[in-house]
Parts: C-alpha cells; sequence; structure tokens
C-alpha cells in the first residue's frame, strides 16, 4: 500500500509555544496545594495514629498472651516443684534405693545456729506492707 | 456522525446518573433504615464478650510452700448432631485424649446438643487435639472451654486438712471448704476486638470481678505434717488399729502445725476414697479420753485447792467401791503421794482427789479448758464434743469423769487442753490458718485468737512436774526421748459398743509437750482399736515419741539441761514394785 501524502499548504509553522507564566495564577495554585496539604495533614495524621495505635494494639495482645502463658508457666513450674520436695517420696527414695537410715537418737546432735540476720528477710508483715 | 456520537455520551451519561442514583438510593436505604441492624451486626462481628474464670487461689504451708493449686486446662467438647464422620473423629481423638474409641463414639451419637469429649486437657494435649485433621472453631463440630483443674502436689500429705476441691472449683471439705468464699474469685469479662482472621486486636474490661481469688496461708508446717503422717502409718501397721489422729500444736500460739489422720487417702483420687478415709476424725469424732483427761481433774483439784502434789491418797489396793461401783487400778497401791496417783494413772486415787472438788467448780475448769465447746478451729464439721451441765450430773458422773468417762471430746479439744498446761495455764484456741496473700502479694494476716487464763501459772508448773514424773516413771516411759524433759500423760478408754463398754476394743492415747522446760511442741496420739497392745503408755506413748524426737529436731529445740537418759529414775516416794502401764 502506497503511503498518501497531502499537498502541505499551511500557512502556521508548528514550532513550540513560549507560554507566558501567568505569575497570578501560580500563586493561586500554590496557595490551593498547601491548603490542600494542611487540609489533609490531621487525616494523614490520624491514619498514622491509627495504623501505630493497632500496631502497639497487637503487640500488646501478643506481650499479654505471653505474660498469661509464662504465669501459666510458673504455676506448673511450682507445682512440679511441690511435687519433687514430697518428702514421703524422698524419704522412700533415700531409704529404699539409697540405703540410708533414720538416726538414733544419740546419734543426733542439735546445732544452735546463729541468729540470722533478719534485715533482708521478707517477713510476712512486711509483705503485707 | 456528530449527533450520533453526542447521543452515546448522553446514554452513557445517564446510565452513570440512574447508577448513581441506585446506589444513593441503596446507601439511603441502609444508613436511613438499617443502620442501627447493620452496626448491630458488625460489632457483634468484630467485638466479642469473652469470659475468664478466675483460677481457684493455692493453699500454701507457713513456709509458703504449695499444698494445692490450680492449673488451666482446656475442656473439649463437640456438638454431636453437627459431627459427620464419628468414627474418624473418635478414631483421632481416641490415642490423645485417654478415653477408648467405643467411648467416644459413644459420646458423639448422643441426642444431645453438647457434649464433652473430655475435661482437664493438658496443654499439650490440648494442642495434639488442634493439630488433628478436625473441624475445631467457635462455630465448628468441635471446641474448646477453658478450664481449671485443682492439684495437690503433695499427694495425701495434710489430706484432711485441706480437703478437697470438686471438679466445678467448690471446696467441698476441709479449709477448700470453709475458705471456699476467699480461694474462689469472680470471673473477669473482656470485650475483644478482632480482625477478619480471629486475631485479637484490643482488648477492653468490661466487667471487673467484685472479687479476686486469694492464696490462704496454713499454719502448717509440711515437714512436721509428713513425720506425724509417717508415723500415724507405722503405727496403724504395727497396731493393726482401725484409724489414728495425731496432732502437733505450739503452745504459744495455738498454731497446729500438723494434724493427720488414718485412714487417708491421696487427694488428687480423692473421689474414690471411701467415708472413713475422708472424715476428719481429729475435729468430727468424740470419743471419751481416759486418763489423759486426768490433766484436767487434777488440774481442777489443784486449782481449787483440794490436794497438793505431796498430800498422800490412799488407793486401796487397786480396788474401791463408790456408791455401789467397782472401781478398779491395774495396780495395786495402798497410801501414795497424790503425784504418783497421776503418774501411776490410779482410777482410784483420781476418784477420791476429785470427789473433793465442788461439781461446779470441776465444771467450770473442764469448761474453760476448752470442752463442751468447739474450739472454733478452722475446718468444717466441728463437734463441740459432750459435757453434761451439772443439773444433769449422776452420783456417778464426778467419778467417771475423774479418770476421762461421761465426756466426749474431740482430738483437738484435748491437744488444746495439754496446751494449757504447756502454756503455763494460759489457752490460746486452736487454728490452722495463719492468713491469705492477694494476687499482688500482700498478706493479710487474720487476727490471733484472744488467749484466757485457765489454771493459775504456779498449778500449770506443779502439772507439768506430775506430767514429767508419768514419762519418767509413769505409764509414760515409752515416750522418753534422750536429752529432752517429756511431760506427758497416757490414756486408755474402752469403747462403747451397743450401749456397752467393750472388753476388746480400747481408745488408746497418749499426749505431752516437750522440752518441759520450755515447751516448744504439744503433741496428741490417738489411736483406735489397736490389735494385741492396747494400753495409751505401751501403743501411743512410742508414737508420740518418734515424732517428737523429729519434731523437736526440726524446730532445732535446744536440749535440756540434766535430762535424764534412757536408763531412767524412779519415784522417790514410790512404795512397792510393779509399774502398771495405763
Amino acid at each position: 500500500m502506497q503511503d498518501y501524502v497531502a499537498p502541505v499548504h499551511r500557512r502556521w509553522v508548528n514550532r513550540a509555544v513560549a507560554r507566558e507564566v501567568d505569575r497570578d495564577r501560580a500563586r493561586w495554585l500554590r496557595g490551593v496545594f498547601v491548603a490542600m496539604l494542611l487540609a489533609a495533614a490531621p487525616f494523614a495524621a490520624y491514619l498514622l495514629e491509627q495504623n501505630e495505635c493497632l500496631r502497639l494494639s497487637y503487640e500488646a495482645s501478643a506481650l499479654r498472651q505471653r505474660r498469661e502463658q509464662l504465669l501459666e508457666q510458673e504455676r506448673r513450674l511450682r507445682m512440679e516443684r511441690a511435687a519433687r520436695e514430697s518428702l514421703e517420696k524422698i524419704e522412700a527414695w533415700a531409704l529404699r534405693q539409697r540405703g540410708l537410715v533414720h538416726p538414733s537418737p544419740e546419734q543426733v546432735v542439735v546445732v544452735r545456729r546463729p541468729a540470722p540476720d533478719t534485715s533482708e528477710v521478707r517477713t510476712l508483715e512486711a509483705a503485707s506492707r | 456522525m456528530e449527533t450520533a456520537v453526542r447521543k452515546r455520551v448522553i446514554l452513557f451519561l445517564l446510565a452513570v446518573l440512574a447508577l448513581a442514583v441506585g446506589i444513593g438510593a441503596r446507601l439511603s436505604y441502609l444508613q436511613v433504615f438499617c443502620s442501627e441492624r447493620l452496626r448491630d451486626r458488625a460489632s457483634t462481628q468484630h467485638w466479642r464478650e469473652i469470659e475468664v474464670p478466675a483460677t481457684r487461689g493455692a493453699i500454701l504451708d507457713r513456709q509458703g510452700g504449695e499444698l494445692a493449686l490450680s492449673l488451666k486446662t482446656e475442656s473439649l467438647f463437640a456438638h454431636p448432631r453437627r459431627v459427620t464422620d464419628h468414627a474418624k473423629a473418635a478414631r483421632l481423638l481416641a490415642p490423645i485424649v485417654g478415653l477408648s474409641r467405643e467411648g467416644i463414639l459413644e459420646r458423639l451419637r448422643s441426642e444431645k446438643t453438647f457434649v464433652y469429649i473430655d475435661r482437664f486437657l493438658e496443654p499439650e494435649q490440648a494442642a495434639a487435639v488442634r493439630a488433628l485433621d478436625l473441624p475445631i472453631g467457635d462455630s465448628d463440630p468441635f471446641g474448646f472451654l477453658p478450664s481449671s483443674k485443682r492439684y495437690y502436689p503433695r499427694g495425701k500429705l495434710a489430706v484432711h486438712v485441706l480437703g478437697f476441691a470438686n471438679i466445678d472449683g467448690e471446696g467441698v471439705e476441709g479449709v477448700e471448704r470453709q475458705y471456699d468464699y476467699e480461694l474462689r474469685g469472680d470471673p473477669t469479662v473482656y470485650l475483644v476486638l478482632q480482625d477478619g482472621l480471629n486475631g485479637r486486636v484490643r482488648r477492653k474490661t468490661i466487667d471487673l470481678p467484685d472479687k479476686r481469688p486469694r492464696d490462704l496461708i496454713l499454719s502448717i508446717d509440711t515437714v512436721l505434717q509428713h513425720v506425724v503422717e509417717r508415723e500415724l502409718d507405722r503405727a496403724m501397721r504395727d497396731t493393726r488399729a482401725r484409724a489414728a489422729s495425731a496432732i502437733l500444736i505450739d503452745p504459744a500460739t495455738g498454731q497446729i502445725l500438723a494434724l493427720a489422720n488414718r485412714p487417708a487417702v491421696d487427694l488428687n483420687r480423692y473421689n474414690r476414697a471411701t467415708d472413713g478415709q475422708r472424715v476428719n476424725r481429729a475435729v468430727v469424732h468424740q470419743y471419751e479420753p481416759g486418763s489423759t483427761f486426768k490433766i484436767v481433774t487434777m488440774a481442777a483439784a489443784l486449782e481449787h485447792g483440794k490436794v497438793r502434789p505431796d498430800q498422800r491418797v490412799d488407793c486401796e489396793q487397786g480396788s474401791y467401791t463408790y456408791r455401789g461401783r467397782r472401781i478398779r487400778d491395774i495396780a495395786r497401791r495402798g497410801t501414795i503421794p497424790a503425784s504418783q496417783v497421776f503418774e501411776e494413772s490410779s482410777n482410784v486415787g483420781m476418784v477420791k482427789i476429785v470427789r473433793r472438788v465442788d461439781a461446779h467448780d470441776l465444771h467450770d475448769t473442764i469448761v474453760r479448758f476448752g470442752f463442751g465447746a468447739r474450739t472454733g478451729i478452722e475446718l468444717p464439721g466441728e463437734l463441740p464434743g459432750s459435757l453434761r451441765p451439772v443439773s444433769d450430773w449422776s452420783a456417778q458422773t464426778k467419778p467417771s469423769l475423774a479418770f476421762g468417762y461421761e465426756i466426749g471430746t474431740t482430738v483437738v479439744q484435748m491437744a488444746a487442753a495439754f496446751a494449757v498446761i504447756a502454756n503455763g495455764g494460759v489457752r490460746v484456741p486452736p487454728r490452722v490458718v495463719l492468713g491469705v496473700r492477694d494476687a499482688d502479694g500482700r498478706v493479710y494476716r487474720f487476727e490471733e485468737p484472744e488467749p484466757y487464763a485457765v489454771i493459775d501459772r504456779g498449778v500449770a508448773r506443779e502439772m507439768t512436774a506430775m506430767m514429767e514424773g508419768v514419762v519418767l516413771r509413769g505409764s509414760g516411759t515409752r515416750a522418753r526421748l534422750p536429752g529432752y524433759r517429756i511431760a506427758g500423760k497416757s490414756g486408755t478408754a474402752r469403747k462403747l459398743a451397743g450401749g456397752r463398754y467393750s472388753d476388746t476394743d480400747y481408745i488408746a492415747s497418749f499426749g505431752g509437750f516437750a522440752p518441759a522446760s520450755a515447751p516448744r511442741l504439744v503433741a496428741l496420739v490417738v489411736i483406735d482399736t489397736p490389735r494385741g497392745l492396747h494400753y495409751g503408755g505401751q501403743v501411743a506413748a512410742p508414737v508420740f515419741r518418734r515424732i517428737m524426737g523429729d519434731a523437736l529436731r526440726h524446730v532445732r529445740a535446744p536440749r535440756d539441761e540434766g535430762a535424764v537418759t534412757l536408763a531412767g529414775a524412779r519415784h522417790p516416794a514410790r512404795a512397792g514394785n510393779g509399774s502398771p502401764r495405763r
């Protein structure tokens, strides 16, 4: 197919137009832009705050859950310790497994302990204060 | 051409306008007419109300060691009608939940809308169930409910003090029942904001508990409790007795350091216990104390100036008839000092001493010792014992009381009576709970009971000396402990059976305190229906000695200077030989 070329009978020439800057209009536009920015700023701040709040909520929720888990774990460990401290089991083990025997009264010497330093001891009364 | 384009544009704009009007109308409808309903629906989708039950408070010994505590568990439930594949569910769950496949199937085929598959699953079990290929969730056939389970990590230790909390977390025995209000807490209700994946975004408390659970602090010393229970077990084996009880008290404070009964049961298997194993005999069972009660009647005689320890009493060679009733002793004694009457537990001598005491004075002293009324110990079901008013006394009541009959006492009452003498004549009501500890660790001590004088300090000293004589020379020599001065009294009472006193069934007991110079501990051992030997001095005194020996060592009580050794001593005023063991 042959290209069609129209005859040129134009009385003008296309060239870059050097538009004159309308300073008033530009100022007005800048003002509008700044005003829009100012108007949008609180919304943006609100969105950022909401986002941060949400993030912290997730974090707090996870930490709270973790705390509850740790408290529960601590309770379980306390129970485990109490079960292992059972004197009945310890005594049975000592007598049967290790072959220990109860001392006769004559073998027992009561040693007087020095008075303990009570300055650091948390008494029930101190704990209640 | 241009007109056609314009028409199309106009049509398009009209369509857009119609759409906008439609959307606007719909929005207006939703906003104006449905807003409340939709807001509620959105709220229920995002906000959930969650009730978190309070975990029952722990029970601690005096050193803060756990005797009972609750742990969080989960209970697996099912909506049977919504379960599609029963067989698969049963096959998957059976190895984890500790139920047979048939057992699970039976529950899943139930006509009920809700069944528990298994309650109180440990966290590992719950995690394993969640990992199964089963629909588990809020709107699914299976789900979990939070729960808590009571544990007693030390088995049967202090079972009768602790009692028991049932599957619903309600105390049904012991301090679990008595202090149920303190141990239980109200649930906390939270409103939780959830995202689309059920993740919890925010939580706010909408219903704070009025009461948070508190831990209970007991006066029980775990080591002493173990010693007492070990020795009771041994006594039960040695004597083949029907039952036994023992108590250790700090006389200065009235605090019960150990309280045990046999038979007993492991607290973690409490549901399988028989009534005999559950009953706290030390407080809900009354018995005639026999000769241990002579500490009260002799104290009454001394207090009212009716006898002096060195005053001589004719014991009629062990047989005496008082108003038509024959009273006998094991040993034949003539005239001996009142202190020896007490040491050798002569019934004849005691009747002669007590008959000099005015009935009202005797009754008053008995009441002041705490008999005939509840001690106020914080354990449920305590009996007041039985003591008749003087107006109901017969001619035989006073002589019967002289050696511990015609009166019903509990083990706690009797131990508290020994504590009166150990404490210089001052009675401090016994107690087993020291206070509570709140969730923030603050400790609140309960008010101490008000002590009051029962007998004169000098009388208490004379009683202590006579009770030392019981252990040194009298009926309680098997309670001697090298290095310590022990004061005690034995007792042997015939049991009532079918309205008559039995010739075969006895209650053997031994009570006392040590070191006699500055008493730190009071102990009472009561053995019900021992087989073979049955006197308190033979059966209960050795148990007392073993308990007291270990207990004194545990509390690091200094030895008494000049205390006798096992070689023993004889009463300077004793006439003749023989050693009755009553």
